[in-house]
């Protein structure tokens, strides 16, 4: 051992590292391999909360089961789910990932009915600037030391930036930039690039489920 | 038992690596926009501080002496990728959210690696893994007050819940990078003073502790191995 820790050959260092290094590559095989199983759980059971989150209508199906992947007019990757009620549909869930974040893609997930009016907004995946760009992101009640003690109210917490999509529809008369732009949707000072990736990435959705909606046909059993 | 109890407090107060040690200035100003962000993070560092004491301690021995840091970092490196992955397994999803992004920042963590150069690579397993406990908590307790000095001044609240009620544009300055510089920066005038006060009233002449300045740490100095 003490002859190993005075070795100066580089063969027997590399060969120290390479073991190492081999090791520490089979502990991490074998915790992804028992956590793979969890963390997929995890992430259904998230993608299931914003469903709840999205003011949809009674439904009864799987939606992301049967989600269908598009590319949007401007290339964005949207991914399209068709909400049911007993195979009839009643809503469309769009997933819209938007390259164009402060720090890489913003992931928004809105809800819209069958004429593509914007029910709700939500940003399912974000790495914006936390207190900065995240604030555009987050759906949060805000607790004061005055409700403190008082439980949370039931539904979808504000957000000035998302919320002013609700019951739009893309093909309406806003222009679809934020108002530094020239267009006619607030943003936040100083989270600009993350406001404009957000009304993007809203904006692509929208037009996409606007073309490929007919790809959803009624599933009525008999 | 007495020396490692000794070994957790020192971590805390006296050796504190934000305050006294300066080390990981970059986690502590990039993470601490809010007070719970701190805290997480410092949670989070104690888990792996902790794990990389204890396995370091154990093979320092037969660590051949020129390649000691890489390997170090690859110990490192295994324990925050094991944590990043057991976390987004079975933590709640609201605290994967806020602390994703910052778990793989604490492989470049100095304080991690300056633990293991400077205490674990020379003391036994128990005694590596009090003062990492005691480093973790030290770091969670300044990045804590340091988040919840920023939050409280950008937006009049501390862990998210709003003491000045009517405070309703958030002062962005606190909540972006200069403003932690300037916090910081004004933390540790404030405990230097308090420090050198207590010194010069005790009639002694006020000198960082030994031990703890530029010409005890070798961590930079790589090719003059004795």
């Amino acid at each position: 051992m003490k002859r190993l820790k005075e070795n100066e050959n580089v063969l027997v260092l590399g060969g120290f590292l390479g073991i190492t290094a081999l090791i520490s590559a089979l502990v991490l095989a074998l915790v992804f391999t028992v956590t793979r199983g969890p963390i997929e759980k995890m992430q259904q059971k998230s993608i299931q909360e914003s469903f709840k989150l999205l003011d949809l209508p009674a439904f009864d199906n799987a939606p992301d089961r049967e989600a269908k992947s598009y590319i949007s007019p401007e290339k964005f990757k949207v991914a399209i789910m068709p909400v049911r009620k007993e195979g009839v549909l009643k809503a469309f869930v769009v997933r819209t990932v938007s390259p164009d974040g402060y720090a890489g893609e913003v992931e928004v997930t809105a809800g819209f009915d069958l004429n593509c009016k914007i029910l709700a907004v939500l940003v399912t995946r974000q790495q914006e600037t936390p207190g900065l760009g995240s604030n555009v992101c987050e759906r949060k009640f805000r607790k004061t030391i005055f409700n403190l003690f008082q439980p949370r109210p039931e539904g979808l917490p504000p957000n000035p930036i998302l919320d002013q999509f609700h019951n739009l529809t893309v093909s309406a008369n806003a222009d679809w930039r934020v108002k530094r732009d020239g267009g006619s949707f607030d943003f936040v000072t100083g989270a600009t690039i993350t406001s404009r990736a957000i009304v993007a990435a809203v904006e692509q959705g929208g037009r996409t489920l606007h073309i490929h909606r007919g790809d959803f046909k009624e599933k009525v059993q008999k | 038992m007495k020396n490692a109890f000794k070994d957790m407090l020192k971590g805390i107060w006296k050796e504190n690596p934000v305050l006294v040690l300066l080390l990981g200035t970059c986690p502590t100003l990039a993470t601490t926009s809010s007070a719970a962000n701190g805290l997480a993070m410092g949670l989070a560092t104690t888990c792996v501080l902790c794990g990389s004491n204890l396995v370091i301690s154990c093979i320092a021995g037969f660590v051949p002496k020129k390649i000691r840091i890489p390997v170090y970092i690859v110990v490192i490196a295994t324990f925050v990728s094991v944590i990043d992955m057991l976390m987004k397994a079975y933590a709640p999803p609201a605290i994967y959210r806020a602390l994703g992004i910052f778990i793989p920042l604490i492989v470049v963590n100095c304080i991690v690696l300056g633990r293991a150069e400077a205490f674990a690579s020379k003391n036994s397993p128990l005694r590596s893994i009090f003062d990492g406990i005691g480093m973790g908590l030290g770091f969670s307790l300044a990045l804590t007050l340091l988040g919840a000095l920023r939050e409280f001044i950008s937006t009049g609240s501390v862990f998210e819940v709003k003491i000045i009620t009517c405070w309703t544009t958030d002062f962005l300055l606190a909540s972006a990078a200069p403003g932690a510089f300037i916090i910081l920066g004004c933390i540790l005038a404030a405990k230097n003073y308090f420090a050198r006060r207590a010194a010069v009233k005790a009639g002694k002449l006020y000198v960082p502790q030994a031990g703890l300045d530029c010409r005890s740490c070798r961590i930079c100095k790589l090719d003059d191995d004795e």
